[in-house]
């Protein structure tokens, strides 16, 4: 299965969205997607329109010592979700422990996942510094979400060696064409990371955010939105890497 | 020393056949012709074996010195079974490896081996070795002898008209094989052949058609005769020319911009509208180099204020002069001496550079120290009068695409590409040299590069369209701009003779003057369309020649030489087009360029007018009045032709049917030039440039929207969505294009709303807006590159069918807005022509039921 890992340079440049609609732009080629959420927030499953009660994931079956199978939905669209699970603040600090740890139960997870009947996995993580050995789970790529902002270009330029791997692809997301600052902070991304970044970059469209509210991808509540055709080009990009992996 | 030494050779071959016997006199001529044939033929060793000695090798039954009367039947068994029965012979030592082996005997021996005594073998491999020296030097001027003495044989006799029938026949077939072949050799097989037909018709032409017992025959069959040679001429210069399009290939610039030369940019303006010159120095302004090396100059010649407060405003340099000498070329002397640029571009004010521009053409200029000249195409985003009269705007290609596509191409190989005064760099240095554009004629641009090149400069041309700019807009403006090429040609010609004078190669010479040929076509042109009338009307026979004659010879020459030109020619101009436009042009160059020729130093120079507008359809009468009266001759003389067939003598009806068939053809290519005279209109100021590419549009409410741009003018755009995206569009809205990775974000006004279409105007119109907007619609580097993708590739015979519509529209419109009977009859006659088409059965659907 082709593993995708989205993590954020910092917080709040968007990833779940990022995830859940890219995940959508790959099921809609046609690719049977698993949806993985990493994040302690569980906020993947909001935009996979899960049920907000429902408490359980895979954190949660870990703690529980029950089995991950019964924490899986599937999304009217077809895709996969596996979310972390609700846990209060004991919980979190147990599982956290056990995350950090050298033996970290997930490696193990994602190889039970990886032989699911499915094409690819979309793995929502938490930023880079959150979760350090990301690097052991071995995904086929790994995408950076960064942000047109002097904090996701400082971070890039300053922790690039640590934050970026062979896999690394980086991801301009939130991209407003009218803004100078923006415009210019992406050059300048695309200048100094010419090699590692996505040819497609992700605008900032306020039907992303719309799109969520209504408990769907973008691609489906809003077809003529320049976000779907962003979303649609980074899933063919995607596609098209798996396609050469398997060769 | 050599003939007597290859004569000897030959000798030593002959006796090694004839031995000791007695040589029959056959036998001695057939040995004679095998020797030579094979020494100059040949090569040396044909499978395995000397090639003179191959008949007794393959035929060792039969002597070449005493022929039997069985012989030649011996000759086809053993050539059967040789070719189809043997089994497959055992390898013999290669040639190459033998000659290396003697090669060293001769190193380690010297010039003494030729005393001792060495094996029979060794003394063969020595002949035939020297045969090779001597055979090698004679082979190519000899051929070169045959082929001439063949080739004159060809053009020179006469043929009774089966046979010629039959000659120009095969070759024909030929010929149509050749077509079908890709590459260049089948092509230049087809230019031989077409060049023979050619020339064979001319000398015929010249040798027996003339009827020297009728003086006004003689002297009207001279005139035309004088017209068929300057056709001829210029179809072998022609050929000459287009051999070898060069098609160079983009040279790449040193990685380091500091290496990159400072460039001076020339934009020189005399009348023309502010409107037109923003946008080019938009464009100028955003050319991809380093902007400390590159100056933008705006040459005004007409002394223009808001010029001046234009170039103020976006910062680029300003120059106007105190007088107007020298019109363009004065204009850009005065710029020189006040400018130091390693190099110049010079744009004319409407010639709008992709960003790409420079960097594409400098690097020829780096690599080659004597390169002066760098030409790209004229293209044009606007249809020229041509395109927009005939409705023909991007599916057939347009007058200049044959020059452009091809004919600079060819120039190229032969390093004689010219300057065409706009889209060109020119090296300061050699322009100094010469002290400065050219001012003698009123074409400055060939002049000067003619002059480069007589100093031993040399000039390159890159066919990519890297600048684009408005064609003229009226007839009246074209056919202006037309005349002043041609006359300032003329002028060259007779100032500064490209076939005289110092430092120009032979190919050069060639290209010139076929480029200055081109332009006295004028009065030719206008002989061919009245030559039919010398019989229909005048009775006399100015081709004194039976009319089956002139068939069988003119024919074979006009089939081939527009079958090659299809070939060559094919994707910059169709079939038929160029006699359209040169019929055109035909009565307005042909006085002055004979002026010019007479006295070269008269006249001015004419500015061509555009970006206008034309509000109302109207038929130019003024401008057709010459092709009307020629139309009125042809029918005119077509009525006489139609009495004549049936009240002349009955021996004189092919000749009419020929002289007929000639009228009605002249009638169809004036239809063509009449067609053109009917003035579409033409009423946005802006010219929108049609073309594909994605944006999106963002919405005040903070939605963005993909769309499709469809077309761009300068001051605004219409876009495509979806019907549903077309719902959200409201009156203000932002569009973001794409350059470079970069987006530019531009305010706009919706002017109109279709279903799926919605017409954008652009709001914000100051300098630094419109440089990114100019930047992202007008100078796109890969703008015009595909612009003629969707263009078809010549068929004569669709062709030929597209310039009879345009010819019948052309007569409809001038029927149409003839003076008050003739629209009239127009209408009876449509009238009368849909009544009888209604009056034949009519095809009915029968229902099953009733059956």
């Amino acid at each position: 299965m082709f593993t995708l890992l989205l993590s954020g340079v910092h917080g709040g440049v968007g990833t779940t969205a990022v995830a859940a609609n890219l995940a959508a732009a790959l099921q809609g080629q046609g690719l049977r997607c698993l949806c993985l959420d990493l994040n302690a927030d569980n906020t993947l499953r909001l935009s996979l329109a899960a049920r907000p009660e429902e408490p359980a994931g895979w954190a949660r079956a870990m703690l529980d010592g029950g089995d991950w199978r019964d924490a899986a939905w599937q999304h009217a669209d077809g895709r996969w979700l596996l979310p972390f699970g609700e846990l209060n603040a004991s919980e979190l600090r147990e599982v956290w422990r056990r995350l950090l740890n050298d033996e970290s139960p997930l490696p193990a997870l994602l190889a039970q996942l990886r032989e699911l009947p499915m094409d690819c996995m979309v793995i929502d993580a938490p930023v880079v510094t959150a979760l350090p050995n990301l690097d052991s789970l071995a995904v086929d790529c790994q995408i950076v979400v960064a942000a047109p902002d002097s904090a996701s270009y400082t971070l890039l330029k300053q922790r690039g060696d640590s934050l970026l791997s062979a896999t690394s692809r980086i991801l301009i997301n939130r991209l407003q064409s009218g803004v100078e600052l923006n415009s210019d902070i992406a050059k300048l991304m695309a200048d100094d990371f010419a090699a590692l970044l996505l040819p497609s970059v992700i605008h900032e469209d306020l039907v992303i955010a719309e799109a969520e509210a209504q408990l769907q991808p973008v691609i489906v509540s809003a077809p003529d939105s320049q976000a779907t055709q962003d979303f649609q080009r980074l899933a063919v990009w995607c596609s098209a890497l798996r396609m050469r992996q398997r060769e | 020393m050599n003939n007597s030494r290859s004569v000897n050779i030959l000798r030593a071959r002959y006796r090694h056949y004839a031995g000791v016997q007695l040589v029959t006199s056959a036998g001695h001529t057939l040995l004679w012709c095998w020797l030579v044939f094979s020494a100059l033929f040949l090569r040396e060793r044909i499978a395995g074996h000397e090639s003179w000695r191959l008949p007794e090798v393959f035929f060792p039954h039969i002597d070449l010195a005493r022929p039997r009367a069985a012989d030649p039947l011996r000759f086809v068994v053993q050539l059967f079974w040789l070719l189809f029965m043997r089994p497959r012979a055992t390898r013999v030592p290669r040639a190459s490896q033998i000659k290396t082996y003697w090669h060293g005997r001769i190193a380690a021996k010297g010039r003494r081996w030729q005393d001792s005594l060495i094996s029979v073998w060794q003394r063969r491999l020595f002949l035939q070795q020297r045969d090779d020296a001597v055979a090698g030097r004679h082979r190519v001027p000899l051929t070169l002898l045959l082929a001439a003495v063949l080739a004159i044989l060809c053009i020179t006799v006469p043929l009774d008209p089966m046979a010629q029938f039959i000659f120009g026949g095969s070759l024909f077939v030929v010929l149509l094989v050749c077509n079908r072949l890709p590459g260049r050799f089948p092509r230049m097989l087809m230019i031989v052949l077409s060049l023979l037909a050619s020339c064979r018709y001319i000398w015929w032409r010249c040798s027996s058609t003339l009827n020297f017992d009728d003086p006004l025959g003689l002297a009207l069959g001279i005139v035309l005769l004088l017209a068929e040679l300057y056709a001829w001429l210029v179809l072998l210069l022609g050929y000459f020319q287009n051999i070898w399009p060069l098609n160079r290939p983009v040279e790449a610039l040193p990685a380091d911009s500091g290496r990159w030369p400072s460039v001076d940019i020339f934009v020189p303006s005399y009348n023309e509208n502010l409107e037109v010159v923003r946008a080019t120095i938009y464009a100028c302004m955003g050319l991809d180099w380093p902007s400390d090396k590159l100056n933008i100059y705006l040459l005004d010649d007409g002394r223009r204020d808001e010029f001046r407060d234009f170039a103020r405003d976006v910062g680029v340099h300003y120059i106007r002069r105190a007088d107007n000498r020298h019109a363009k070329a004065g204009n850009i002397n005065n710029a020189l001496r006040q400018t130091s640029g390693e190099f110049v571009a010079i744009f004319d004010c409407d010639h709008i550079p992709t960003r790409a521009f420079l960097q594409l053409a400098m690097g020829g200029f780096l690599n080659d120290p004597k390169l002066a000249l760098v030409q790209t195409p004229h293209h044009f985003f606007s249809p020229d009068p041509f395109e927009r009269n005939l409705s023909n705007f991007r599916k057939v290609p347009n007058e200049g695409g044959l020059f452009y596509g091809l004919i600079q191409n060819g120039n190229d190989l032969w390093n004689g590409a010219f300057f065409c005064g706009s889209c060109a760099i020119m090296r300061r240095q050699a322009l100094e040299e010469i002290g400065g554009v050219a001012v003698e004629t009123v074409t400055e641009d060939a002049h000067t590069s003619l002059r480069l090149h007589r100093r031993g400069y040399n000039s390159a041309y890159l066919r990519a369209p890297l600048a684009a700019g408005l064609a003229t807009e009226t007839l009246s403006a074209h056919i202006g701009q037309r005349i002043r090429w041609a006359r300032g040609m003329a002028q060259i010609l007779r100032l500064d003779n490209p076939l005289r004078g110092p430092g120009l190669k032979l190919q050069q010479r060639l290209c010139y003057f076929n480029a200055m040929l081109h332009f006295l076509s004028g009065i030719p042109r206008l002989i061919f369309l009245l030559a039919p009338l010398a019989f229909l009307l005048l009775h006399t026979y100015i081709i004194y020649a039976p009319a089956l004659m002139i068939l069988l010879y003119v024919a074979p020459h006009m089939l081939y030489s527009s079958v090659v030109n299809a070939n060559i020619q094919g994707r910059y101009r169709h079939s038929f087009w160029g006699e359209v436009y040169e019929t055109v042009l035909s009565w307005y160059i042909a006085r002055p360029t004979t002026a010019a020729l007479i006295s070269p130093n008269k006249g001015g120079f004419n500015v061509t007018e555009k970006g206008g507008l034309i509000h109302e359809q109207y038929f130019d009468w003024v401008i057709s009045r010459p092709y009307i009266l020629l139309v009125l001759l042809n029918i005119f003389g077509l009525l006489i032709g139609c009495w004549r067939l049936f009240v002349g003598p009955v021996n004189e009806i092919s000749a009419v049917l020929l002289n007929l068939f000639w009228a009605v053809y002249n009638l169809l290519i004036l239809g063509g030039a009449v067609a053109v005279a009917a003035e579409a209109r033409q009423l946005r100021h802006d010219h929108r440039v049609q073309v594909r590419f994605p944006a999106m549009v963002k919405l005040p409410s903070g939605h963005v929207l993909q769309a499709e741009l469809i077309d761009f003018s300068l001051s605004g755009v219409r876009l495509k969505l979806s019907p549903d995206a077309m719902q959200q569009i409201g009156q203000r809205l932002h569009l973001v294009m794409d350059r470079a990775g970069r987006e530019y974000s531009f305010a706009m006004t919706a002017v109109f709303k279709g279903r799926e279409l919605v017409g954008l105007r652009l709001c914000d119109q100051t300098p630094s807006n419109m440089i990114h907007y100019v930047q992202c619609t007008f100078a796109r580097a890969d703008n015009w590159v595909r612009w003629q993708s969707n263009m078809s590739v010549d068929k004569p015979m669709s062709s030929m069918a597209a310039v009879m519509s345009i010819s019948v529209q052309g007569y409809r419109r001038l029927l149409r807005s003839a003076p008050k009977p003739l629209p009239q009859l127009l209408n009876a006659i449509k009238a009368l022509v849909a009544m009888l088409r209604s009056l034949r059965p009519q095809p009915i659907t029968v229902r099953v039921e009733e059956l």
